[in-house]
């Protein structure tokens, strides 16, 4: 680890911007698919609408203590095994999965919000995921015969794995972008993109085409201090004059107007936000909180903004937990559970709960045995899917065996991944209207595991 | 914004009795009509003359400039040209200057008469042996300004200085006449179309034009406002007027234009949300009438095979367009291309498709069976390319005069991270030549390694941080501006980056390799490729560092990677060049590839065997080696590859050599091809001076990189002078060109703003880290690209009006709508309050220009010139005036930051013209 000033803006750049070349790619020139609309004479069809929404926790959140055994058995082993970083048994919340396979669990006492949304199958829970080029048995892996991803238990690689579903190929676009790409068409008439951000640059939405749009909690990026209208200051009147002369020089002309667009967008955009009626729903003010607040307002703002379908990103770090883990991970949770919880609320209050589905994604699991008081580098984790659409009250997938040495245990309980990343973000894809058949366009790797569609989405 | 440097007229003489002067005797030998002295009155030429500043011409005691030593020998006759020089007119006929001598080994005298005369036996000084001694005198000059100077001793040598404060011309070109007008580029023979531009030095004047044979008149012919479309070869005449002066005469320039098909290059990239390794080029060659095509495709490591291939359009970039040609419906010619006889389809008319594909509007592509609806593509682009090469006509004459204060400040802008006012000053008094010779003989500072070894021992741990901080130092700081500049222009060539993987953590490695630019800026470029390719930071970033000889049991062959990019990315490029940078072409006009794979092999093979140095030279050595980022690699005889390697153009290297030997003569195949002066000229340009240079200009670069002068060929001090001092970096008139200019990038930018503030921190440190977020830094970081292909690749298009006009806009690929918003906002932050990421802010201090805060015309005109080099328009200029002059002017510093914020976000800084 760094430390001092090395972890500063950098280390949080990093979290936020990994290894694709995103500066270049995070082009948010108007979406060019407007140009094609033109000709198309698209109709808006508020009817047909959808949203996915990433929710990225930075760092590996620690699947083993997020959903974590509860028999007597089961939990006296989990105890043993973690030793500083066992939950006190009584604090779990119970669940109850439509099916079960023979073991009880219960979540971690943090995230009551996501439990209640469980039993009122809102919220399903997807087992030991991770990113891989083909299955892979244990013994696969301790033979050295295994296809693996390069850089296993890398922040940087496996984070990249994770947004493009592409481990065994250089990371050029990621799964999001690519879907954008092909469903570009049912946003022909909007202004900005559909691949939306509220957490900066990032590779799940680099696509070939539909490039990515950021926002802040406050709604669109602006210029610091700038004013509009009649009694803007001196400044911003003529940066807003300076923009809007006619070079001569044509490089002049084009920066003038990448920079016009954008202060345009932004305040097209703004204007959307400010037709939309406010949310009753409350949001935490925690980051993850504010940014899923906007979320919810872009979702409220589709009619005008004609987009028919949106795909966000969002996300929040600190999961990285070597060390002294359990307070910041619960609190961690804690804002994640919230911010979910009020996001599921705001949907329903919108009427839209149905259409909109949020998933959340991490660099990996970590070691189930613990290093003193925190947890190291692993592979496979949990995750939530979230929405009216999601056939929650599950766990899908397989949950590992908890063993040291175990058919799924690499060494030190790094879980190997016994569903890929590949089938969980196709499931989502196909939801959201990538047909079956452009599904390997998406996935090109999909045809190497056995379940292309997990049935988390019906 | 076209002014010429007024000529500051003292003397008018009509008669040539009253030219005379103590060197009479002298020039009356000479027959100039000028100073004729024959008996009889003679008609001559009406003469006047001109001051310029004193102005060294010649210091033969300067071995290192451009203008100077050795010293003169004894008995023997040297030759100079002066006109064009420190302001003298290029139509001057003599000068007045001072000579001087020093250090003569013996007596002796001094005799300077015109070329292409004979030595008179008068001379102009004399002195005795260890003497130093001057005398004024006016020098006739011959023939295109040239003057011959004879050393009259009996042995020995001498040093001669002269200083020149005055010349004669032709008084007609400015005594109350308009000056001619002038043609760009050039009158010649050029192979296609050329768009030209006619300008007059006189500020004010109208130009009108013909191409029918006419002669134009202040009445007559079409007054000229835009470039002139040439498509056929054409005589253009011109006339320049303005009310108050006498009407220039006309001039004339024949443009002979080849008129062979006009060619378009696609390179085909993965279509639609296709995923795909695949890759192809094609090419189109228009004819000249415009009513056909020959189209030229191929592809390879498509997915699945190809079902068909289409030219659609017109499009734009991401967007697809009704098929317009299908490939597989018109046979093949032998070549392989396919005719394509334009035809109406659909809506579009033929005059649409050929407009279409003139901005840049139609593209192929190749369908497969996994890919049905396209799996890769490309959009057409016009290509310059010939297949016999004609030089490139010389360019117009510079003005006269010194360097007006615009131009000191244009010329740092390009040379430096920006001046300061003493620079400016700097530059005009010693002239650009000078300015240079000093910083090439700048000596480089402490280094970067040094640097981190310093806050090492001070008890830092060393991150990258500390090789941000010694970069911005050294930018900001040092004196060795040309140096800095350059480093960094060669850091986005060969390009390393530690914004991930295996240099994200080796700040020495970088470090090091950052010292190593700055060490050969001004060196050899063939010592440059060395260094580079035996740097360990470049030998881990692209895989040379370890790469093993073939191994057939495993199949094993050694890494590409290294290979592949020091040939196309470093070096010579995928396609000949001509000696202008244009393409060469063959008999079917086609592109020719300057290697293919087994080159690529070749060469791979070749880069076996090397690894960090300092550790033994056996298997434990070679794979468990001991880092050692600061010294080049050291090559193991036994993990080098012993068969024969084929390099360039059917060389190959014998069997059985040594790593090193293998090396050498490897690097020198590369550093012979002919591609490699106008490849690296060409993107040199573009990081300092303009991103779309003429043929012309790219061709005198690298007449200067095949030549310096004294038979050296990639002599880097012949290369950056000869790009700074260009007509095309130097002439005023190029500015208003639509197409001159570059983006200043992101990172010069802010270097510009930080020196001419003089930006510091309380720590004294440059603690500006980590600027490559697009939202909230500047979406750019020194060595800290994404990809060894840079931030921007030297042949970015902007979709738009640059690339309907043709241009490429390198810097806009990172110029998004997000960089847009986010570099404003940085550069604010950096003006009012300064740049970091904690309390240690690097801050600019305006005190220098404080002082004009009361004053909004004065202190806009003080920042016009420190920033913008004077260059800024009227409208921005009106803007800035009224907008300052809103703010209370008791608010004397929020005037000063509001001033600098608006300029460093404006259109105008941020584009250098």
């Amino acid at each position: 680890m760094k430390t001092g000033a090395e972890i500063s803006r950098r280390e949080f750049l990093r979290t936020a911007c990994t290894a694709v070349g995103t500066a270049a790619l995070a082009n948010t020139v108007f979406d060019l698919t407007r140009v094609a609309a033109a000709s198309s004479l698209y109709r808006f069809n508020p009817g047909d609408y959808k949203a996915l929404v990433c929710v990225f926790l930075y760092g590996g959140n620690d699947g083993n203590n997020t959903i974590v055994p509860t028999g007597t058995l089961d939990y006296g082993d989990y105890a043993a095994m973690r030793g500083a970083l066992a939950l006190p048994r009584a604090s779990l919340l119970p669940i109850a999965p439509l099916h079960s396979d023979g073991r009880s669990w219960g979540l971690h006492p943090s995230l009551p919000g996501i439990r209640n949304l469980f039993a009122q199958r809102h919220a399903a829970i997807l087992a030991n995921v991770g990113p891989l080029v083909a299955p892979v048995s244990r013994d696969d892996y301790l033979m050295g015969s295994a296809a693996l991803p390069p850089q296993l238990f890398s922040h940087s690689d496996q984070t990249v794995h994770w947004m493009t579903a592409l481990p065994d190929r250089p990371a050029l676009s990621g799964w999001g972008g690519r879907t954008a790409d092909l469903l570009r068409n049912l946003n022909a008439n909007a202004q900005i993109s559909m691949s939306i951000s509220v957490a900066g640059t990032n590779t799940f939405q680099v696509g070939n085409q539909v490039t990515q749009y950021q926002v802040s909690t406050e709604g669109a990026m602006g210029l610091d201090h700038y004013q509009t209208g009649p009694f803007a200051d001196p400044s911003s009147r003529a940066i807003k004059s300076l923009i809007e002369t006619p070079y001569s020089n044509l490089l002049e002309r084009a920066y003038a107007g990448i920079k016009k667009r954008a202060i345009d967008n932004g305040e097209m955009l703004g204007a959307a936000l400010d037709a939309t009626p406010p949310l009753a729903t409350e949001f935490p003010d925690t980051d993850l909180g504010r940014q899923l607040r906007m979320v919810a307002r872009l979702i409220g703002a589709r009619s005008p903004l004609e987009q028919q379908r949106q795909i966000f990103f969002v996300a929040t770090g600190g999961y990285d937990t070597h060390g002294d883990q359990l307070t910041p991970q619960a609190s961690l949770l804690a804002e994640l559970d919230q911010s979910l919880s009020a996001f599921y609320q705001a949907t329903v209050e919108m009427g839209v709960a149905p259409q909109v589905t949020s998933f959340t994604a991490s660099d990996f699991g970590r070691t189930y045995t613990a290093n003193d008081d925190g947890s190291d580098h692993g592979w496979g984790g949990h995750h939530f899917i979230l929405g009216g659409a999601v056939q929650g009250g599950d766990i899908y997938g397989a949950m590992p065996t908890l063993a040291i040495e175990g058919p799924d245990d690499t060494e030190q309980g790094r879980w190997i991944p016994t569903t890929s990343v590949d089938e969980y973000s196709a499931t989502l894809a196909k939801w959201f209207g990538v047909a079956p058949g452009n599904l390997t366009d998406v996935f090109p790797n999909l045809g190497r595991f056995a379940r292309p569609d997990l049935g988390f989405l019906g | 914004m076209c002014e010429a440097p007024a000529r500051s007229r003292r003397i008018f003489f009509r008669s040539v009795r009253a030219a005379a002067s103590p060197t009479l005797t002298l020039l009356a030998s000479f027959s100039l009509p000028l100073f004729a002295l024959a008996p009889a009155p003679v008609a001559a030429q009406p003469s006047s003359f001109y001051t310029v500043a004193p102005c060294r011409l010649l210091d033969t005691r300067d071995p290192g400039g451009s203008f100077g030593g050795p010293s003169l020998s004894f008995n023997a006759s040297r030759s100079f040209t002066f006109a064009g020089r420190c302001g003298i007119a290029t139509d001057a006929v003599a000068i007045s200057a001072n000579l001087t001598i020093t250090s003569p080994s013996t007596a002796g005298f001094v005799t300077a008469y015109p070329a292409s005369t004979m030595r008179p036996i008068t001379s102009q000084l004399n002195y005795r042996a260890g003497q130093t001694r001057t005398n004024n005198a006016v020098l006739a000059l011959g023939p295109g300004g040239g003057v011959e100077i004879y050393l009259g001793q009996a042995s020995g040598a001498a040093h001669l200085i002269v200083d020149v404060n005055g010349y004669f011309a032709d008084s007609s070109v400015a005594a109350g006449t308009t000056a001619a007008p002038a043609f760009l580029p050039p009158p010649g023979t050029y192979s296609g179309a050329q768009s030209i531009q006619i300008f007059s030095s006189t500020p004010g004047a109208t130009i009108r034009f013909t191409t029918d044979g006419t002669v134009p008149t202040r009445t007559t012919g079409q007054v000229y406002t835009d470039p002139v479309a040439l498509g056929t070869a054409s005589t253009v005449r011109a006339i320049a007027f303005r009310d108050g002066l006498a009407d220039s005469a006309p001039v004339s320039g024949f443009y002979n234009l080849l008129n062979q098909p006009t060619l378009f290059i696609a390179t085909l990239a993965p279509e639609g949300s296709s995923i795909s390794a695949g890759t192809g080029t094609s090419t189109l060659l228009l004819s000249a009438d415009a009513l056909s095509a020959r189209v030229q495709f191929n592809f390879s490591n498509l997915t699945t095979p190809r079902t068909a291939g289409h030219v659609h359009g017109p499009a734009d970039p991401g967007t697809s367009g009704p098929i317009l040609f299908d490939l597989d419906t018109a046979p093949a010619q032998p070549d392989g291309s396919r005719i394509w006889v334009f035809a109406p389809s659909g809506p579009t008319t033929v005059a649409q498709i050929v407009a279409a594909l003139r901005a840049g509007r139609l593209y192929i592509n190749i369908h497969s069976s996994r890919y049905p609806n396209g799996e890769i593509r490309g959009h057409y682009r016009l290509a310059a390319g010939s297949q016999v090469f004609v030089p490139p006509p010389p360019p117009p004459s510079l003005p006269p005069g010194p360097p007006t204060a615009r131009d000191a400040a244009r010329f740092l802008t390009q040379a430096t991270y920006g001046p300061r006012f003493e620079d400016i000053t700097d530059v005009q008094t010693r002239g650009y030549s000078a300015w240079l010779s000093d910083q090439f003989d700048d000596p480089t500072g402490a280094s970067h390694l040094a640097y981190l070894d310093g806050e090492a021992a001070a008890g830092q741990n060393i991150y990258s941080n500390q090789v941000m901080e010694s970069f911005w130092e050294q930018a900001l700081t040092r004196h060795d501006q040309l140096r800095q500049r350059t480093a960094l222009a060669l850091s986005e060539i060969f390009v390393v980056s530690d914004d991930s993987g295996a240099l994200q953590n080796q700040p020495y490695g970088v470090a090091g390799y950052l010292d190593l630019l700055e060490r050969n800026a001004f060196g050899n470029f063939r010592q440059l490729m060395e260094d580079v390719t035996l740097s360990p930071a470049m030998g881990e970033f692209l895989n040379m560092r370890g790469n093993d000889r073939e191994d057939p049991e495993t199949m094993r062959n050694p890494n590409e990677n290294y290979a592949r990019e020091i040939l196309q990315l470093f070096s010579i490029g995928l396609y000949q060049l001509n000696p202008d940078g244009t393409l060469a072409l063959d008999g079917q006009v086609q592109p020719i590839p300057t290697y293919d794979q087994p080159v690529v092999m070749g060469f791979a093979h070749v880069f076996t065997g090397w690894n960090f140095a300092g550790n033994p030279l056996d298997d434990d050595g070679w794979y468990w080696p001991t880092e050692d980022w600061r010294q080049p690699m050291q090559a193991w005889p036994d993990h080098h590859s012993l068969g024969p390697k084929l390099l360039l153009d059917g060389q190959v290297l014998p069997p059985g050599q040594s790593p090193e030997d293998d090396l050498r003569e490897a690097l020198d195949a590369i550093f012979a091809h002919p591609n490699v002066g106008p490849f690296l000229c060409r993107q040199l340009i573009q990081r300092l001076v303009t991103s779309n240079p003429s043929p012309g200009y790219v061709y005198r670069c690298a007449q200067a990189f095949a030549d310096d002068g004294a038979g050296v060929r990639g002599n880097m001090k012949a290369v950056l002078r000869s790009i700074l001092l260009d007509y095309e970096a130097r002439a005023e008139t190029v500015t208003t060109q639509q197409g001159f200019g570059k983006q200043k990038e992101p990172i010069v930018r802010l270097g510009q703003i930080l020196r001419a503030f003089r930006a510091t921190a309380p720590s004294a440190k440059y603690r500006i880290w980590n600027l490559e977020s697009p939202e909230y830094g500047l979406g750019q970081n020194p060595l800290r690209a994404p990809t060894v292909f840079n931030f921007f690749e030297p042949n970015y298009v902007l979709p738009g009006a640059t690339a309907d006009a043709g241009l490429v806009a390198p810097e806009f690929k990172i110029t998004t709508e997000t960089t847009a918003i986010g570099n404003a906002n940085f550069f604010r932050d950096t003006v009012y309050r300064g740049v970091s990421y904690d309390l240690d802010q690097v801050t600019p201090d305006f005190s220098e220009i404080l002082p004009l805060a009361g004053n909004p015309t004065q202190l806009i005109d003080r920042l016009n010139l420190l920033l913008m080099a004077n260059g800024m328009s009227s409208t921005m200029r009106t803007i800035l005036i009224q907008t300052i002059g809103e703010i209370p002017v008791s608010e004397t510093e929020e005037r000063v930051k509001a001033a600098v914020h608006l300029i460093a976000t404006s259109p105008e800084f941020v584009i250098q013209k």
